[in-house]
């Protein structure tokens, strides 16, 4: 049996859609109610609307995790100095990957004359985003998400190493550590030898000596959280608390005098560098060398005397 | 008696996207972060079936970022950022289909393949699918639009920077022409 078409069946739409409001619409549902055409079509719209809904395929999570992971590091790219403007991305991604092409040759053939290439061994989660390059005498690493355990070659020829991450840079040298950032913040630092100095806009540079562990205001350490991510990692997590270089003479003299051999330790060394490094960043150029002539005088032979005289010389 | 549209999909945190827009135009990464885990699942499934399987995550990729640089020009005092997203990926997805290389290589995997055809997808889904990939990408956009993401017509004037009449006009012609091809229908 056919149905008659009516002659007001498009008012079923019209009403889906929201053009028909008020004495309109209540006129359409009365006449809906009782033709059978009408009604029809309203279960015609119905039904399609819900047949597109439920086509909706499943959520690929994993495509997601991928799309937000090369999303957060080219954007962290772009937020650290590469150009403005969106196409250049391109350029700086090209001339980093050249630079890293160049390094990986330069290190190549420095390799096979016996030397380290670069001062840092460097172990990441399998889904941090980092790079290294280095510049102007410097081992840059930059972490944008993820997880990357340092450790830094005690030598007098090896690099300064400097790890930028979202919310700062940590300055380290002859160091191991651990640096954990996740969704743009630094969440987590683990000093298991040596110091690091944690540099962050507008807050006091904090020096971290091992063994120490760091996590923002409001966080809880997880040294084990992320065990997956990692291989073979026993670091055991006591936190002394923090303390910022310039304010840290009377801290670095107390652990001198702790020492149980009575000699300066490694760490004591680092410490003691870090603190020139760190003063001489903020300007107080006086004071980072008065720590240089300390330096000098408590490590006659540290293997960063040679650094350290040339800033004590460097003019005012 | 009528059967009522389905309403826009709830969203918990629609109050704060403003507050999110701000810190990512002041180049908050981790509120960036927030955004994507936020709208990022709906927008591919959106892009899916505007684009296809692999060119969906290209165009979400490329909506964020076009959401970093928009940023600042985020009206804060709108709290959902739901619409405006949307309209993003609509405008990036006219702009996709506008490249004369990714048109011809779709239509050399239209010719291979259907578009958006996994073969794990059950058989009603993909022939819904594929009868929704046969309508123009413009009707395609306003019936995903209206009938799956639950935005009224003058909200999607309002994404795709058309009147509102045009918007009646694609969701009509657009269901007529789907229905022809799913159901066999001929109005």
């Amino acid at each position: 049996m056919s149905v008659r078409v009516c002659r007001r069946r498009w008012e079923a739409e019209a009403a889906r859609d929201g053009r028909l409001t008020g004495a309109a619409l209540a006129s359409f549902l009365q006449h809906a109610s009782q033709c059978k055409d009408c009604a029809r079509e309203q279960r015609a719209l119905e039904e399609l609307g819900t047949a597109l809904v439920r086509a909706n395929a499943p959520t690929d999570e994993l495509a997601l995790r991928r799309v937000r992971e090369q999303l957060l590091e080219r954007v962290a790219v772009r937020s650290y100095g590469a150009s403005a403007t969106p196409r250049r991305w391109w350029v700086a991604a090209a001339a980093a990957v050249l630079g890293l092409v160049l390094v990986a040759i330069a290190g190549k053939l420095y390799l096979s004359r016996g030397h380290v290439a670069y001062a840092a061994d460097i172990t990441a989660s399998p889904k941090a985003l980092w790079s290294r390059q280095i510049a102007k005498g410097t081992e840059q690493v930059t972490l944008s998400d993820g997880v990357l355990t340092l450790a830094v070659h005690r030598s007098a020829n090896a690099h300064r190493v400097s790890l930028r991450v979202p919310d700062g840079v940590i300055d380290d040298m002859g160091t191991v550590f651990r640096v954990t950032v996740r969704d743009g913040h630094t969440r987590e630092i683990v000093v298991r030898e040596g110091a690091v100095v944690f540099r962050r806009p507008g807050a006091q540079p904090l020096v971290l000596s091992s063994p120490s562990v760091w996590v923002p205001p409001g966080e809880v350490p997880h040294p084990q959280a992320e065990s997956k991510d990692r291989a073979n990692d026993d670091v055991t997590v006591t936190a002394p608390a923090p303390r910022s270089p310039s304010a840290s003479h009377s801290a670095s003299a107390q652990r001198r005098r702790a020492s149980t051999t009575g000699n300066a330790s490694p760490a004591d060394e680092d410490f003691a560098y870090l603190r020139i490094v760190a003063l001489r960043r903020e300007g107080r150029s006086d004071e980072a060398r008065l720590a240089a002539a300390e330096y000098l005088r408590s490590f006659p032979n540290g293997f960063r005397r040679t650094e350290v005289l040339a800033l004590m010389r460097e003019p005012h | 008696m009528i059967a009522p549209k389905r309403k826009p999909r709830a969203h918990t945190a629609a109050n704060e996207d403003a507050s999110v827009m701000a810190k990512i135009a002041k180049g908050d990464l981790g509120a960036l972060g927030i955004l994507y885990d936020r709208y990022a699942a709906a927008l591919l499934q959106f892009a899916r079936r505007l684009v296809g399987v692999q060119d969906a995550t290209d165009i979400v990729q490329s909506a964020f970022l076009r959401v970093v640089a928009l940023a600042h020009a985020y009206d804060t005092s709108v709290p959902s950022a739901r619409p405006w997203l949307y309209g993003i990926v609509a405008r990036i997805t006219r702009e996709h289909r506008r490249s004369v290389r990714r048109w011809g290589a779709a239509m050399l995997r239209l010719a291979s393949q259907p578009a958006t055809a996994p073969t794990t997808i059950p058989e009603s889904r993909r022939d819904l699918d594929s009868c929704l990939a046969k309508l123009s990408l413009a009707k395609r956009t306003v019936l995903l639009l209206s009938e799956v993401e639950g935005f009224t017509a003058e909200e999607i004037a309002t994404m795709l920077s058309i009147p509102v009449g045009t918007v009646w006009t694609r969701l009509h012609h657009a269901r007529r022409e789907l229905r022809q091809l799913y159901v066999g229908e001929d109005s």
